[in-house]
C-alpha cells in the first residue's frame, strides 16, 4: 500500500556542493491535501530542495520519498502521481495552446482531457492562441495545465509567481486553489513573496542558510511567533529553543514560538538583559529571521 | 463579498470571522440565509480552503452560522438570552414608572398580577 498520509517526505536531507552546504538535515513531511509554501530568499536552497524532492539530484544524504517510495527508485505508478511545474516555461512557443495540450497529453495514458479543458476554460485560455503570444501569467497557467492533466496527487512548483505582475499572480493563486479544492491535490510551491504564500498556504516551511527555521501550520506561526529584542552588557552568543537568533553590535533579536511571559522574564533576568517584545506579522517574522 | 488583507496583524481566518459578524450585525446576512460555500470563498479570494473551514467552524461554535449535514451553512439566529431580549422593555418600563412616582413594590405587584392574568 502506498503511503498517502505524506505524499512527499524528506528525511534528513543534506546536500553540499563542494565545501558549500546547501541543505543541512532537512525534514519535511507534507500532509496530504495541504498547500505548503516553501519560503526562502534567493539562494537559500529552495530550488535544490525541490530538485531533491523530485529525484533530480543524485548526490546528498538522507531520503526524499514520494508516496512512500524513495524518489530515486520510485515506481512509475508513484511517479505518475507527481506533477512538476518548472520556474520558466519556454517550450512549444510556436504551437497553439490546444496543439500544445494535445501533444503533451499524448505522452500520458492517464491524461484527463475533460479536466484539462475545464480548467483551460475556467482560466480563460484561448485554445487557438499561439503560446508565444500568451502573457507571462497565461504561459505559467499553461505550464500548470500541462502538469495536472495526468491528475497528479502531488504538485510541486518552483517559484510559480516570480516575475509576474500582481494580476497574473492572483490568477495563478486562484488556479492553484481551484486544483487544491477540486482535487484535494497536495501542493508544494517555493516563493519569496510572503503575501502570496500567506493567502493560499495551509503550511509553511521557511528555509534559510540551508536549514529549515520553521515547518508547520501557517496560522500557528502567526499566532505564536514573537520577536524578543534584547539589550544588555553581554549579549548571549546563542540561544536554545528559538526559530532564529541574530546578534547586532548593540542588540540581539530572537524569534520564539510559544514562550510564556514568565519564561521570557526569567531568561532576561538570568542573562541580565532588557527585553522588549515586538509584535510580528508573518512578513516581519520572515524578513527578520532570514536577514 | 469578503475582502481580505495579507501582511496584516490579523490572520485571514479572523478577518473572515469579523466580516461575517459585521454582515450579520448590519443585516446584510439575514437569519436563515445560505452562506457561500467554503469552496466558493476559497476560490473567490484565492485563499486556502482550510482557512475558510476554520473561520466557519468558529462561527458555528459562536452560533452565528449553522451547519446541516450535506447542506450549505446558514446564518444562525442570534443567540440572545431572555434577559437580553427583555432588557430594553424592562428599562423603558422602569423609567416610565419612576417618572410617574410608582414605587418598585407597586410595580412588582402589578407585574405579578398581569402575569397571573388578574389585570393590573
Amino acid at each position: 500500500m502506498l503511503n498517502t498520509r505524506y505524499p512527499l517526505d524528506l528525511r534528513g536531507v543534506s546536500v553540499a556542493f563542494g565545501e558549500k552546504v546547501v541543505l543541512d538535515d532537512i525534514n519535511l513531511p507534507l500532509l496530504a491535501g495541504s498547500v505548503t509554501g516553501l519560503l526562502g530568499r534567493n539562494g537559500s536552497g529552495k530550488s535544490t530542495l525541490l530538485k531533491h524532492a523530485l529525484g533530480l539530484l543524485p548526490h546528498g544524504q538522507g531520503t526524499s520519498s514520494i508516496f512512500g517510495e524513495v524518489v530515486a527508485m520510485a515506481s512509475p505508478q508513484a511517479r505518475g502521481r507527481l506533477g512538476y511545474v518548472p520556474q520558466t516555461f519556454d517550450a512549444f512557443q510556436h504551437l497553439h495552446v490546444q496543439a500544445c495540450l494535445d501533444l503533451v497529453g499524448g505522452f500520458y495514458k492517464t491524461w484527463d482531457r475533460s479536466l484539462v479543458n475545464r480548467f483551460r476554460d475556467a482560466w480563460c485560455m484561448d485554445p487557438t492562441m499561439r503560446v508565444d503570444a500568451l502573457s507571462e501569467g497565461q504561459q505559467q497557467l499553461l505550464s500548470i495545465l500541462l502538469a495536472i492533466g495526468h491528475r497528479p496527487e502531488l504538485l510541486i512548483l518552483d517559484e510559480p509567481m516570480a516575475a509576474l505582475d500582481p494580476v497574473a499572480r492572483r490568477d495563478i493563486l486562484k488556479g492553484l486553489i481551484d486544483i487544491n479544492v477540486e482535487r484535494g491535490t497536495t501542493i508544494l510551491l517555493s516563493s519569496h513573496i510572503v503575501s502570496d504564500v500567506e493567502r493560499i498556504a495551509s503550511h509553511l516551511a521557511i528555509l534559510h542558510d540551508a536549514q529549515l527555521l520553521y515547518h508547520g501550520e501557517l496560522d500557528e506561526l502567526r499566532a505564536s511567533v514573537q520577536c524578543l529584542y534584547l539589550q544588555g552588557p553581554v549579549l548571549p552568543k546563542q540561544m536554545a529553543d528559538v526559530l532564529a537568533y541574530r546578534i547586532s553590535p548593540d542588540h540581539a533579536q530572537a524569534w520564539t514560538l510559544d514562550w510564556s511571559q514568565q519564561r521570557i522574564e526569567a531568561f532576561a533576568q538570568d542573562h541580565n538583559l532588557r527585553v522588549h517584545i515586538k509584535p510580528q506579522s508573518l512578513e516581519d517574522a520572515f524578513i527578520g529571521m532570514t536577514t | 463579498m469578503f475582502s481580505i488583507q495579507t501582511s496584516s496583524d490579523v490572520p485571514i481566518y479572523l478577518q473572515l470571522i469579523r466580516q461575517v459578524e459585521e454582515f450579520v450585525m448590519t443585516g446584510v446576512w439575514q437569519p436563515g440565509d445560505a452562506v457561500p460555500s467554503v469552496r466558493q470563498v476559497a476560490q473567490d479570494l484565492a485563499i486556502n480552503p482550510m482557512t475558510v473551514s476554520k473561520a466557519y467552524a468558529r462561527l458555528e461554535s459562536m452560533g452565528l452560522l449553522r451547519g446541516q449535514k450535506g447542506k450549505r451553512m446558514t446564518v444562525g439566529f442570534a443567540q440572545h438570552t431572555p434577559r437580553e431580549l427583555l432588557a430594553p422593555a424592562v428599562l423603558e418600563l422602569v423609567a416610565e414608572a419612576q417618572r410617574l412616582d410608582v414605587t418598585p413594590t407597586e410595580l412588582t405587584a402589578w407585574l405579578v398580577a398581569a402575569w397571573e392574568n388578574r389585570g393590573v
